[in-house]
């Protein structure tokens, strides 16, 4: 689920993940060994813990410095690859962000995870 | 009683033929041109000599032996292949000076007249690597430039106290003063903050993201694919990555410079190249890589891998998610204007905005590493609007 951060108010149920104020502004790196805010980290130490909680996250993008392409693939496709999230968890994190294409790049990440998953 | 007087007489005698062979090695080794050779010939001779003899042998060591002379090139360039030659030339003698013979040396910056920011940030990275792997033993010192800007550089860069060269003197000059050095092991986005923020205040968010993306993609890159295998040269084995026995080195150096309404970056790794990275891993990914290659017809020199790599940035699964910062930077300059360059072993790829033009050659020399340079032009959002 994608939600632009102007035009979605968020659920009034769901965890709240703000990257920049619960993990880093400079979110950077793929494995832990690349960094201390690595994909890696935020996926399992942040963003894993709240879905299997089984509620819903709505996940807030803005307010960092940027993504590295490899924070994100690793971050939302290791969700899949790595956790073996079905795409019923996966559907319970609602994204927000003020650019369009940063949650469009994440949905891409995940869906070739899946994709992949299936081929093998 | 003889028997006594016997053997002092044979050790008095073996004395004097200590002595002499000694003396005799002194002078085969003085005249000998393996200055390691004489270095450790004269660490080791000291016995039967006179103090006399001694000190002057202490005094040639400090003066002659001790630091190896080692003339700097006069331009610090990557591009030109004449200045390219020679400054890897200067760089490769470093080396094995240091880290084969063990040899400390003393470089000569007096006919050094121009540093470029490339060949300028190669030299350090290696300069950093010598002094890392020598382990607190001072193997390179220096001899300041007659250059007043190169002499600026060197300090402003902080080559001089690496090189234990005490100075202090202002730094004046505009084309030094607006460098900025940063270096490091691990993916730390706080280090590009000042670059990106700045960028962030002068164009649109997507804009400084990306160039944000860019910067810490090619430090994720330097941090694991870049340090998987030997490099080739002096420097000694560092096997490295997520699995490896060791931990990944990952080391990058990185200059940036906002002047003129320009923004400048270079960043260095000095790992195994695009070509070698791109190569090494899962037989499948590689496979793919060979195919997309081919497939464009692009040939196998260094500079087409750099290339191809460009080309995979377009793809995002996890194992071909390579060259995605390359391809991103590209993005920003597509957008924005300007120019980058990048330097991988042997080849180099250049990518020009303004009439959109990318050209790629190969030298007969390599880096061994990879340098990536790009300059961006910065408006401020007043001369926009």
């Amino acid at each position: 689920m994608i939600h632009n951060t102007s035009s979605a108010a968020a659920s009034s149920t769901a965890v709240r993940i703000s990257i920049a104020s619960d993990f880093s502004r400079y979110p950077a790196g793929r494995f832990k060994t690349d960094g201390p805010f690595s994909g890696e980290r935020f996926r399992d130490e942040v963003l894993v813990p709240r879905l299997k909680e089984g509620k819903k996250v709505d996940l807030y993008l803005d307010g960092t410095l940027g993504y590295g392409s490899s924070f994100l693939e690793e971050a939302f496709g290791g969700l899949v690859r790595v956790h073996g999230l079905d795409s019923e968890v996966i559907d319970r994190l609602a994204i927000y962000s003020s650019d369009a294409s940063l949650a469009v790049e994440i949905k891409k990440y995940i869906d070739d995870a899946v994709r992949l998953k299936k081929q093998r | 009683m003889c028997a006594l007087g016997f053997m002092k007489k044979t050790r008095a005698k073996n004395r004097r033929s200590i002595a002499s062979a000694s003396r005799k090695r002194y002078r085969r080794a003085l005249k000998s041109k393996n200055v390691a050779a004489n270095h450790r010939f004269l660490v080791s001779a000291s016995p039967g000599q006179s103090r006399c003899r001694k000190r002057k042998w202490q005094r040639l060591r400090r003066s002659r032996l001790t630091f190896f002379p080692l003339i700097a090139p006069e331009i610090f360039g990557l591009i030109y292949p004449e200045s390219r030659a020679r400054l890897l030339r200067f760089l490769r003698e470093l080396k094995r000076l240091t880290l084969q013979a063990r040899q400390p040396v003393r470089v000569d910056f007096r006919n050094t007249s121009r540093m470029f920011p490339e060949g300028t940030l190669l030299f350090a990275a290696e300069l950093d690597e010598v002094l890392r792997m020598s382990r607190g033993r001072r193997l390179v010192r220096c001899w300041g430039p007659r250059d007043d800007v190169v002499y600026q550089v060197l300090q402003h860069l902080g080559l001089f106290s690496k090189m234990g060269y005490a100075s202090s003197a202002p730094v004046t000059s505009e084309s030094v003063f607006y460098w900025r050095v940063s270096s490091g092991q691990e993916v730390l986005g706080r280090l590009v903050e000042p670059v990106v923020d700045y960028y962030k205040d002068h164009s649109s968010a997507a804009e400084s993201r990306k160039l944000y993306d860019g910067l810490v993609e090619a430090m994720t890159n330097s941090r694991q694919h870049a340090y998987t295998q030997p490099r080739g040269d002096f420097a000694p084995v560092t096997i490295g990555g997520k699995r490896g026995k060791h931990k990944a080195q990952g080391r990058w150096w990185m200059y940036s410079q906002l002047k003129d309404g320009k923004l400048s970056v270079s960043f260095c790794d000095l790992g195994i190249g695009i070509k070698r990275s791109l190569l090494d891993g899962k037989t499948w990914v590689t496979d793919f890589i060979e195919k997309t290659r081919v497939a464009l017809g692009i040939g196998s020199a260094d500079s087409d891998y750099i290339r191809t790599a460009f080309e995979l940035g377009k793809s995002r699964t996890r194992e071909q998610n390579r060259g995605k910062g390359l391809r991103d930077l590209k993005t920003v300059i597509e957008a924005v204007g300007g120019w980058f360059r990048v330097l991988s072993n042997q080849g180099l790829y250049r990518y020009t905005a303004k009439d959109n033009r990318e050209t790629k050659s190969d030298f007969t020399d390599s880096i061994f590493g990879t340098v990536i340079s790009w300059q961006v032009p910065v408006a401020s959002k007043e001369d926009a609007t």
